[in-house]
């Protein structure tokens, strides 16, 4: 099996992670649809060189998530649930607007100013 | 034999097989020197084959057992599926197995070349395989030592002992009346004298290899 | 129910002139790779020698793949692929003669693989050792072990000393082993990086004894340094598992090994603000470890 991640080894954040994000990125783009088969725990281990506690805990976290879900002696496939692609994406960038409030409130930057900026870059981006 | 301990001493023997077939050509001029059976030939002739014989022993056990642990090769053997004294049991065959040969050979075209050369003494050879005896006992103490050591400077210094002793063997043998009176005579006289230093060399050599096993058998880490 | 246990290790204890194996307590479970880190002398190599039977422990029990060593050293080696640095081939023989012996030994030896092996890691089978460089002997040597296809591999030191190159070859082929998971791995390095992405369990040595051996992703997960800034006056509080606690002016940081809301609690209780709760590579925790670990004998000896 080819290595079907892009993995970065100066990426700061746990590697759990950064496979997750990918396997969320094969989703949203389409390419593992719901049902898809995803590969089993090991097979991805030995494909992207990260051992396989990692990658196990990458599909727990996926699983507790709804993203993927396994079947007992089957596998592991991604979540028939509706238009989980496009859940998937509001669901990062709901995460982005997060982190935009959370340093909005360490800056003591009041809400209405927040969204201000955010309508005043809407704006921006139209013209 | 187990097919392992077969292939140690195969590997052994393939290491060392060049530098044999070189002391074998050294052998054969030595021995065609004796035959000459001149005085000055005779002399530089038995030299150079006691030599030769010496040099064998002392190449396979450096080759196979000094240089084994020296060169660090000895951790490759020992990740293999063998016992320690399977272990033991393969160098002490590799090594006697080629030097015996070795050995038997030699002693087999003194005793060919003494009975067919007529100027040559048959009285001499009694003293002859006694001499050449003393080298195979030498040879197994001196492997001993590499072995139970595990030491090269230890193997060193009882090789040059060893070395030594053989002129001073030579001297005491010789001059043993009962060894000495038929020396220069027709006929090959297997007295009693004779039948026991034969007889302690054989029981000095199956000694050595007790004494070798037992000390290896002792032993818990082995590198 | 528990999975097959590769190697086990309990309370061994080996005494030489001027160092100690101080009861090893060590488990490996079968289908995984553990990475074994430690200083230079800590008491890796020493480990691995007495599980392949190579040196006795003085106490404590031993089993690898189910065989009690040394007791029953030559029925384990026949599973075990052992490797270490201080192991050189023939000098004046070929990769290929080397590999026709291994072969003469192990029904299991796999030419097809071989082949592949010396391809993949760039060496020349009918090339004597004398001309290899110091990685294609690392790696020859990795051959001759990988092509039998054993179910233990115990790798001493693998990686140390080879290039990034070299190194990437071979922490692929200790990945491709695991493909079959009643394979397992155990190898030692002084370097956290070359352990680090490949391995399920992570044991640290140092002088001797095991001061740490967990699944990867519980070490990551609970180690933590917290930074935060401090109120005039600050004290710093009393908290539960700190190994480093670090106060400069007003800016500091701890770091444990046991991390949950006690710690950021505390802090905010004695009037920090957190600034930022970080995880840690593997070195730093390995770094932190030996330290508190040292410190921790120093002061018991005092």
């Amino acid at each position: 099996m080819d290595d079907p991640f892009i993995l970065s080894q100066s990426d700061g954040r746990p590697m759990y992670l950064q496979i997750i994000e990918q396997v969320k990125l094969r989703i949203s783009v389409g390419d593992w649809p719901p049902g898809f088969a995803l590969p089993s725990i090991r097979e991805l281990a030995v494909a992207t060189k990260v051992s396989v506690i990692t990658v196990k805990r990458a599909y727990q976290e996926l699983e507790n998530e709804g993203v993927i879900v396994t079947r007992q002696g089957k596998g592991s496939f991604v979540a028939t649930t509706d238009k989980l692609g496009s859940r998937l994406r509001e669901q990062e960038m709901e995460e982005h607007l997060i982190k935009a409030i959370e340093i909005a409130r360490s800056e003591g930057l009041p809400p209405d100013e927040l969204v201000r900026r955010l309508q005043s870059l809407l704006q921006g981006r139209k013209k | 034999m187990t097919s392992i301990t077969w292939q140690l001493i195969r590997k052994d023997w393939d290491i060392s097989r060049l530098p044999m077939f070189g002391y074998a050509a050294l052998a054969v001029v030595a021995l065609v020197l004796v035959a000459m059976a001149t005085g000055a030939t005779f002399y530089v002739g038995s030299t150079m084959l006691i030599t030769v014989v010496v040099v064998i022993g002392i190449h396979l056990i450096f080759v196979s057992v000094v240089h084994e642990r020296g060169k660090q090769t000895l951790p490759f053997i020992m990740s293999l599926p063998i016992s320690f004294m399977q272990y033991t049991r393969a160098k002490m065959l590799a090594n006697l197995g080629i030097f015996g040969i070795a050995w038997l050979l030699i002693a087999a075209a003194v005793i060919a070349i003494f009975s067919s050369t007529a100027t040559l003494p048959n009285g001499m050879l009694p003293f002859s395989l006694i001499i050449l005896g003393e080298l195979f006992v030498a040879n197994i103490l001196i492997l001993g030592v590499a072995m139970v050591t595990e030491s090269e400077a230890w193997t060193i210094v009882v090789m040059a002992f060893c070395n030594l002793c053989i002129s001073l063997f030579i001297y005491f043998v010789g001059s043993i009346p009962e060894i000495n009176a038929h020396m220069q005579g027709p006929v090959a006289v297997w007295n009693s004298t004779a039948m026991m230093l034969i007889g302690l060399e054989i029981l000095a050599a199956c000694v050595l290899i007790a004494l070798i096993f037992v000390a290896q058998a002792r032993k818990h880490d082995y590198l | 129910m528990s999975k097959q246990l590769a190697i086990q290790l309990a309370g061994v204890s080996k005494a030489y002139p001027h160092f100690r194996l101080d009861s090893i307590d060590l488990q490996l479970e079968q289908g995984s790779i553990m990475g074994f880190i430690g200083p230079n002398g800590a008491g890796k190599s020493s480990t691995l020698r007495i599980l392949m039977g190579l040196i006795r422990a003085d106490q404590g029990e031993v089993r690898v793949l189910g065989h009690r060593v040394p007791d029953e050293q030559v029925a384990a080696r026949w599973d075990i692929g052992f490797a270490s640095e201080d192991m050189r081939l023939y000098q004046s023989r070929t990769l290929q003669w080397h590999m026709d012996f291994v072969k003469s030994i192990y029904p299991g030896w796999d030419d097809d693989y071989a082949a592949a092996l010396a391809r993949r890691f760039d060496t020349r089978p009918g090339q004597t050792l004398k001309g290899f460089s110091h990685g294609q002997r690392v790696k020859a040597g990795l051959l001759l072990v990988l092509a039998r296809r054993p179910k233990l591999l115990l790798l001493d030191e693998p990686t140390t000393g080879l290039d990034p190159v070299a190194r990437k070859e071979v922490l692929n082929e200790l990945m491709d082993v695991l493909q079959d998971d009643g394979r397992s791995v155990l190898f030692s390095s002084h370097n956290t990086k070359d352990v680090e992405q490949v391995s399920d369990q992570i044991t640290f040595i140092d002088r001797g004894r095991v001061i740490a051996s967990q699944d990867k992703e519980t070490f990551l997960e609970r180690w933590r340094r917290v930074r935060f800034s401090a109120a005039e006056n600050f004290a710093m509080p009393d908290l539960p598992d700190v190994v480093e606690t670090r106060l400069n002016g007003r800016l500091g940081s701890v770091i444990t090994g046991r991390f949950d809301t006690r710690i950021t609690d505390g802090l905010q209780n004695a009037g920090a603000t957190i600034q930022g709760v970080e995880t840690m590579t593997l070195e730093e925790i390995f770094v932190t470890e030996v330290e508190a670990s040292r410190a921790e004998v120093t002061g018991a000896a005092a």
